[in-house]
């Protein structure tokens, strides 16, 4: 199993410990509730969904943002049901899940290559990340 | 033309944002919020409304700039009264912090107590969002979800528009007339506002990537070849059928399974989240699977079954009391329609015009689809997907009354299609190619939908806003109450919890130790409840709670309640403070705290006969 690591695994693991420290020692920082929301509402999902690498940030954030929340709800459900209730549990669960997601390849994907590149054109049919910013790929031909 | 756009959409953020220093909350009039806002607000509503087609219908193309006038006016419609307001609006929004704050104090839920608890989704993961925050309770969230959700909903929504067209400016045309027409407010701190989020990535996902560009439909030609006239007709459907939409942009295997399984995941997120949204969604994906429209043949038989497994395992409890009442009213539209319509045009006369207006504002977003429809026939395109995801919420509508909400939850979950239908009429072709006119006559009625929006949103606001004062009031009230001593839950019987009395039910208490109480309203909407207040009989509203001699009870009447009662049954303020009065000088009760916003009372025992 290959483990890639750049700048955006970087930027996860980075943001996975700071909301780790932050839920489980919660030292009085200002801004750090914020901190630990915006971390739980966006990581796990990101940390699973760029694995499909839709180059698409619309597509990305909308699934990073669903997969996140639904996260939440499933272990928070597990945790109530089971009886063994804990807030600060679960959060640490999320962040293991965004560990896990950003080291390994939880849905395993066939291109490698990004795709404005050529080798990734031919990997990766899709659209390019301005295209997709655009409209998701059919912008550019509708504008000439 | 860029430098035109942002300077109007700065011009007309800036008006708002000064307007906002002039909304006066305790100025609003039974029109509601727009009896209060300054003419700035319209200003910079109209800026922005210019200023987004300006930049819709410019040479060039700047998905950035628009981008960021749909997010501004989402912050104008749906942010203002977030911004001005401290406090969560809606009753029920308080409840479900309620809900909230009994997990993280009890650990654990209780589906016999409460039916929320029997789909407990929404408020487990806020429970764990609100404690590992470090935060004390889910006000803040309560605060800040319309606007949230509002955002939050962009996404999807962007996503189902580029599946539905080819034009990229009409995604963002689409997407504006969503929000210009919004006006349910379902979008609260609730399990539905969440529970519409995932429901529309679910549609997105399956309409971005799992759509089906055509179906062949040999078996249907085959079988209409052998009838005279059919086959003709038969040619023109299948037509249809397969040519509205884009194709989906090309995906490996990986990919779709990638993507499939996070339909699964936020199937089972939406059932155990909401009890209603997972049928609308199943409704539509239906639709879409029978047109052939949908590559995920599996999908409705993954909802039923999870809708069947929650209901028979989870929902037990719920089930188990309530299955008589909701197979009762299955089938009985007149009645459903009666509670959602007739039901409610009932108040004072101002609230009557409100009442009526968002009646006549939700059938003209519908006759506006519908025209929408109708225009594109006339080009020979029929928007099968959008049509099906319009018409397929009425389907939910003979099953149940949902306490007088299924018509209203039809809208709202019809009006993602309706955004893209009514663009659609001012822009059957492309948004490029239509004539000035219709340019004209889409910045108009857009200027027309968005006053009706504030008019039909927040005309209630009077009664849905809460004030400082009711908050302190309601947080001394659980403070006074929390020192007696109370026997465990799981041993308490319902006859033995305190008894608050309610001058209505609108009122912000619940928010915490809810299941440490129970609730009398003696001002009900229905009946002859506010009769009671009206003459000032307490000695009737106390019997009619049947409360007994040493019951250990206490009175709240509040701004709000009495906002509620004056808008919605026309009983003046006066008569819940003569009322409040009557009970203290008959020494039934006596002051316990009093601000300009709340009176408390306690009931005094062996006073009550």
């Amino acid at each position: 199993l290959r483990v890639e690591v750049g700048y955006r695994e970087v930027a996860l693991l980075l943001l996975a410990e700071v909301a780790g420290v932050l839920i489980l020692a919660s030292p009085d920082v200002p801004g750090a509730g914020l901190v630990v929301i915006g971390f739980l509402v966006t990581c796990p999902g990101w940390a699973i969904v760029r694995h499909l690498r839709l180059y698409d940030p619309i597509a990305e954030l909308t699934l990073a943002v669903a997969v996140s929340l639904a996260l939440n709800v499933l272990v928070g459900q597990f945790l109530v049901y089971m009886g063994a209730w804990s807030g600060r549990i679960g959060a640490a669960v999320l962040v293991a899940v965004t560990v896990t997601g950003t080291l390994f390849p939880v849905i395993p994907a066939t291109a490698d290559a990004a795709p404005d590149s050529e080798a990734g054109r031919e990997a990766h049919p899709g659209p390019t990340p301005d295209e997709a910013l655009a409209d998701g790929g059919r912008a550019r031909s509708l504008a000439s | 033309m860029t430098g035109v756009s942002v300077f109007i959409l700065l011009a007309g953020l800036s008006a708002w944002v000064f307007s906002l220093r002039a909304i006066n909350l305790r100025a609003l009039d039974d029109l509601g919020l727009v009896s209060t806002l300054p003419p700035s607000t319209f200003i910079g509503l109209i800026a922005l409304t210019v200023g987004f087609f300006l930049t819709l219908f410019a040479r060039r193309y700047n998905p950035t700039l628009l981008l960021l006038y749909v997010g501004s006016l989402i912050l104008m419609l749906y942010g203002t009264i977030v911004l001005v307001a401290d406090l969560p609006r809606i009753e029920a929004g308080w409840r479900h912090i309620g809900y909230i704050e009994f997990i993280t104090r009890n650990r654990e839920i209780d589906p016999l107590l409460n039916a929320y608890f029997n789909w407990p989704g929404f408020f487990a993961g806020s429970a764990l969002l609100v404690e590992a925050a470090g935060q004390e309770n889910a006000l803040w969230l309560g605060r800040w979800a319309p606007l949230v959700f509002d955002l939050l909903y962009l996404g999807p929504l962007l996503l189902i528009y580029r599946a539905l067209s080819d034009d990229p400016r009409l995604v963002w045309a689409a997407a504006w007339f969503y929000f210009v027409a919004a006006w349910v407010t379902q979008d609260y701190f609730s399990p539905q506002g969440f529970a519409l989020f995932i429901h529309l990535t679910i549609l997105a996902v399956v309409l971005r990537w799992f759509l089906l560009p055509g179906h062949d439909f040999t078996g249907l030609r085959r079988q209409a070849a052998r009838w005279r006239g059919a086959s003709r007709l038969t040619d023109v459907l299948v037509k249809w059928l397969t040519v509205s939409g884009p194709p989906p942009p090309p995906t490996t295997a990986a990919q779709r399974a990638g993507l499939a399984a996070i339909v699964v995941l936020l199937c089972a997120v939406v059932v155990s989240s909401h009890q209603l949204t997972p049928f609308f969604t199943l409704f539509i994906v239906i639709g879409l699977v029978v047109l052939g429209r949908c590559r995920l043949g599996g999908l409705p038989i993954l909802l039923c079954v999870l809708l069947g497994a929650w209901a028979a395992f989870m929902a037990f409890a719920f089930m188990q009391g309530h299955i008589d009442g909701l197979l009762e009213n299955i089938g009985k539209v007149d009645s459903i329609m009666r509670d959602g319509v007739s039901d409610r045009l009932h108040g004072s006369s101002e609230h009557l015009f409100i009442t009526r207006l968002r009646v006549a504002f939700t059938l003209f977003v519908f006759l506006l689809a519908t025209a929408g429809i109708l225009r594109r026939i006339r080009r020979g395109r029929l928007d099968v997907t959008a049509v099906v995801m319009m018409v397929a919420p009425f389907a939910v509508l003979p099953l149940q009354t949902y306490g007088g909400e299924m018509t209203l939850r039809v809208y709202f979950f019809a009006l993602p299609a309706m955004g893209y239908l009514m663009a659609r009429f001012f822009f059957p072709d492309s948004v490029r190619a239509a004539s000035r006119p219709m340019r004209a006559a889409a910045v108009g009625m857009s200027l027309c939908l968005m006053l009706g929006l504030l008019l039909v949103r927040y005309g209630n606001e009077r009664m849905d806003s809460y004030t400082g004062e009711e908050y302190e009031a309601m947080v001394y009230f659980h403070e006074a109450t929390s020192t007696r001593p109370q026997a465990p839950r799981s041993t308490a019987r319902q006859d033995d919890l305190p008894l608050v009395l309610l001058a209505s039910w609108n009122v912000p208490l619940r928010f915490e130790r809810d299941e440490r109480f129970r609730y009398h309203v003696i001002g009900s909407l229905r009946g002859d409840g506010f009769t009671y207040l009206q003459d000032g009989d307490v000695a009737g509203a106390l019997r009619a709670a049947r409360l007994d001699a040493e019951t250990e009870a206490y009175f709240i009447s509040t701004r709000s309640q009495k906002a509620q009662l004056d808008l919605m049954a026309g009983l003046p303020p006066a008569a819940v403070e003569q009322f409040t009065q009557a009970m203290v000088t008959s020494g039934v009760a006596v002051p316990m705290f009093h601000n300009r916003d709340a009176t408390i009372l306690r009931l005094v025992p062996g006073a009550v006969h």
